[in-house]
């Protein structure tokens, strides 16, 4: 349980996965630099989503809207 | 010289009123109907293409696609309390024991505007085994909400709704269905333009 609760608060959030860092992962002809080997192993998982979801992060903060990452929930659902 | 005035004040009235019609997108999300709301932004998840109202909807949806697309049939529908048009208290515990048909929509969206009477048929029809529709709309421009309504002789409560309560219904497109049976649990829920037949069916059904 208490596992369970700690890696739910550190999942990381898109807007924080999309920080142009180190590891670098390819879809489609189009090379997204991401900010952990999680957030990779995140967009591999489902890499049509991760890239329309990048994409259309940084389309976002190209327009200057800064994203708010969802803060996590403590509510079991 | 007159005429071309006469023609350009027309022509400047026709662009206002159309205008008026227009409003900020206040729910978003995949469409399956036609929109009014002019498309800001697509995505395709498993095969289907959904479109948005804003990019910031489009980032929501793919944060979590199967949450927007969630199916609750089953589980309580949830409690509101809030006032008609004209002051009028109205809450879901009043409608405990009957089954009745939540549409949620707006005057900016042609096709809930175009299924409000059809509604009302339907409210006429099966209100005496038992049956009733709540409208819950976000939109405040009390004239449109009442020109609309009018217009299509409606006669069951119209409420003025708060993102709260299409939040908890989990709104988000329009139009927007949901069929909640005697026993307080949602039913079905209906996304874009709903196949009526079925929805006659499934309220007959309920009904029983």
């Amino acid at each position: 349980m208490t596992f369970l609760f700690v890696l739910l608060l550190t999942v990381a959030t898109p807007e924080e996965c999309i920080s142009r860092g180190n590891v670098a992962v390819e879809h489609a002809g189009k090379t997204y630099r991401l900010a952990s080997e999680e957030c990779r192993q995140q967009f591999l998982e489902d890499p049509e989503r991760y890239a329309q979801l990048y994409d259309a992060l940084l389309e976002l903060e190209a327009l200057g809207v800064k994203p708010k990452p969802r803060q996590a929930s403590l509510v079991p659902s | 010289m007159r005429r071309i005035l006469l023609l350009s004040l027309i022509l400047l009235f026709a662009v206002a009123a159309v205008a008026d019609d227009r409003a900020i997108c206040a729910v978003c999300g995949p469409r399956e109907g036609a929109g009014f709301e002019d498309v800001k932004a697509t995505a395709m998840y498993k095969g289907k293409q959904y479109f948005f109202c804003s990019l910031k909807c489009k980032v929501e949806f793919l944060k979590n696609p199967e949450e927007f697309l969630v199916t609750d049939a089953g589980k309580p529908a949830p409690a509101f309390a809030l006032k008609t048009f004209d002051g009028k208290n109205v809450s879901l515990a009043d409608y405990r024991g009957k089954v009745v048909l939540l549409d949620f929509w707006a005057t900016f969206c042609a096709p809930c505007v175009a299924a409000l009477p059809e509604l009302q048929a339907l409210h006429t029809k099966y209100g005496k085994d038992g049956f009733a529709i709540v409208g819950l709309t976000v939109d405040d421009r009390a004239a449109l909400v009442q020109k609309a309504t009018s217009r299509a002789k409606v006669t069951y409560p119209i409420l003025k709704s708060t993102s709260d309560v299409w939040n908890a219904y989990k709104v988000n497109a329009l139009p927007s269905m949901i069929l909640v049976g005697r026993d307080g649990k949602i039913i079905k829920r209906y996304g874009g333009e709903a196949d009526k037949a079925a929805m006659i069916a499934e309220i007959e059904q309920a009904l029983r």
